[in-house]
């Protein structure tokens, strides 16, 4: 029984990539745009889990973001990271494949699940495009099944 | 014979003359567009480089204390911002503030007295000071910092105070950088320090004075999205203040007509505390925004900050005695910005910390 468990554990530890606001983007995220802070929610996104989630999805495996050990979010930070994944990818896939760990502060993962992850969809329906502030690398969305890579936004004219 | 008008230094001289011709008709042609910009008739005052105009001093009331004399702090805030007080002489734009009578003062005024003094320095403005005759009062304003910012009433900037213990203003406008960001989070380390005696991160509050400074960023509409935060310590707790001199809530909001239409029987303070509630969307209609002032108000409900005051364009916001909330009457001026005040003690980080 405890040799199935571990065997277990082994196969789907193998099988799920795990990426660490601290370790991968800033001990100091800040708030929800570039064009207003530094490490942005808008940053995280397209310099971090955007690609992250790409290659996840790609493998079929399962993407692990820890939000623990850094100094502490604004909710906007959260919800503009995560929700352009949902916008990028759609609720269902988003849902069925990443996995966060907020040990520190559970109340962040139940406002990503309950309140960022509906909005966001109910956005992507209705064609309500994601604000983008800096100019960013080309970044993948799901369209038709299939991943492509393009700039999709560009920030608007000041 | 190689004609006069042909050598190289008659060239150099038509070529000097006429970038001369061309410097005084742009300086000239500047100066139209400047007057015309502020709506000020072309007058020939331009050649009178000595011309002074002294306006009489803003004189502050005796009790300068926010929160138990709004009103009066108020009008006095509106002076202080009013072109109709701005002196001149020569280039320099300036203030003369008359704080002579001043018996009584707390650090709400302080901290709008400072974000007021660096907008106005923004704008090519300069505050020029007296201090209180009150000892305690000159001590207060002395020791909080806020004189580093002010000229004396020859000119001449006070000498810079040395950085309060007790008190301390942290300062941003434009993007948060990374490192205001690093400031603030030392800061926190430092404030759960004097109230635990353990200096550590607190993720809650840096989430509170993140949420708050955002807004401030983000919708104050300040020209250079300035942003004050304040924190004084005291014995057992420490005050926060944040403040901005933008646009303030109540008139973000009224930028939605509708919400203005559907409100329109409402009180302004029943509509703020609304905006706390996250009765209305945001002004930019995204459905998932207007995440931050509910925060604010959910840390209260909580007990993990006190006696919250929110004081923005006429209303003022006490969450922690709701009677006194008020939207001021007519003819009572209005405070252009946000400001907000809250108090955390030992026992509101334990509230906060106990899930870590």
């Amino acid at each position: 029984m405890g040799n199935d468990k571990r065997l277990f554990n082994e196969i789907t530890t193998s099988t799920m990539k795990t990426i660490s606001v601290l370790e991968d983007f800033s001990e100091f995220p800040a708030l929800r745009h570039c064009n207003i802070s530094d490490e942005s929610g808008e940053k995280f996104y397209h310099n971090v889990l955007n690609k992250a989630f790409k290659e996840a999805y790609e493998k079929n495996e399962k993407l692990t973001v820890n939000l623990d050990a850094t100094a502490g979010y604004a909710s906007s930070f959260l919800d503009e990271g995560f929700g352009n994944l949902v916008y990028d990818f759609t609720l269902d896939i988003v849902k069925s494949k990443i996995e966060i760990i907020s040990e520190q502060e559970p109340h962040w993962k139940e406002m990503i699940l309950n309140q960022t992850y509906p909005q966001w969809e109910a956005r992507r329906k209705s064609k309500q495009q994601p604000k983008v502030t800096a100019n960013h690398e080309a970044w993948f969305r799901l369209i038709n099944n299939e991943l492509k890579l393009e700039i999709w936004e560009r920030p608007a004219a000041v | 014979m190689k004609k006069l008008y042909t050598t190289p230094e008659y060239k150099a001289n038509q070529k000097r003359r006429f970038l001369k011709i061309e410097k005084k008709f742009r300086k000239e042609r500047l100066a139209e567009l400047r007057a015309k910009r502020k709506g000020k008739p072309k007058t020939k005052e331009k050649h009178n480089h000595q011309a002074l105009k002294i306006k009489l001093p803003v004189i502050a009331p005796s009790d300068l204390r926010l929160i138990e004399n709004t009103k009066k702090c108020l009008e006095f805030f509106r002076n202080l911002r009013s072109e109709e007080f701005r002196s001149k002489s020569g280039k320099i734009e300036f203030v003369i503030v008359s704080l002579k009578e001043v018996t009584q003062i707390d650090y709400g005024t302080i901290s709008i007295l400072t974000a007021i003094g660096d907008d106005l320095k923004f704008k090519g403005v300069i505050l020029r000071s007296f201090l209180p005759d009150h000892p305690q009062c000159k001590e207060y304003m002395i020791e909080s910092g806020y004189l580093n910012n002010l000229y004396d009433d020859n000119g001449k900037p006070f000498p810079k105070a040395p950085k309060s213990e007790l008190m301390f203003f942290e300062k941003g406008c434009g993007r948060l950088s990374d490192e205001e960001s690093r400031k603030i989070s030392l800061l926190i380390k430092k404030i759960v320090g004097h109230l635990t005696g353990v200096e550590k991160y607190c993720q809650p509050l840096r989430t509170i004075i993140l949420e708050i400074c955002g807004n401030s960023i983000e919708w104050s509409g300040t020209d250079n999205k300035q942003w004050l935060l304040g924190v004084k310590y005291r014995d057992d707790r420490v005050i926060f203040t944040v403040t901005d001199v933008g646009k303030g809530i109540l008139k973000s909001l009224y930028r939605r007509l509708t919400t203005r239409f559907f409100e329109a029987f409402k009180s302004n303070d029943e509509i703020l505390k609304g905006a706390f509630d996250k009765k209305y969307g945001s002004t930019t209609k995204e459905e998932n925004r207007n995440k931050g002032l509910p925060a604010v108000k959910a840390n209260f409900n909580q007990g993990t900050i006190n006696n919250l005051k929110v004081l923005t364009n006429n209303v003022i916001l006490h969450f922690d005695e709701d009677t006194l909330s008020k939207e001021f009457e007519k003819g009572t001026p209005r405070f252009k910005g946000t400001f907000y005040q809250w108090e955390m003690t030992n026992d509101c980080l334990t509230k906060l910390l106990p899930a870590q």
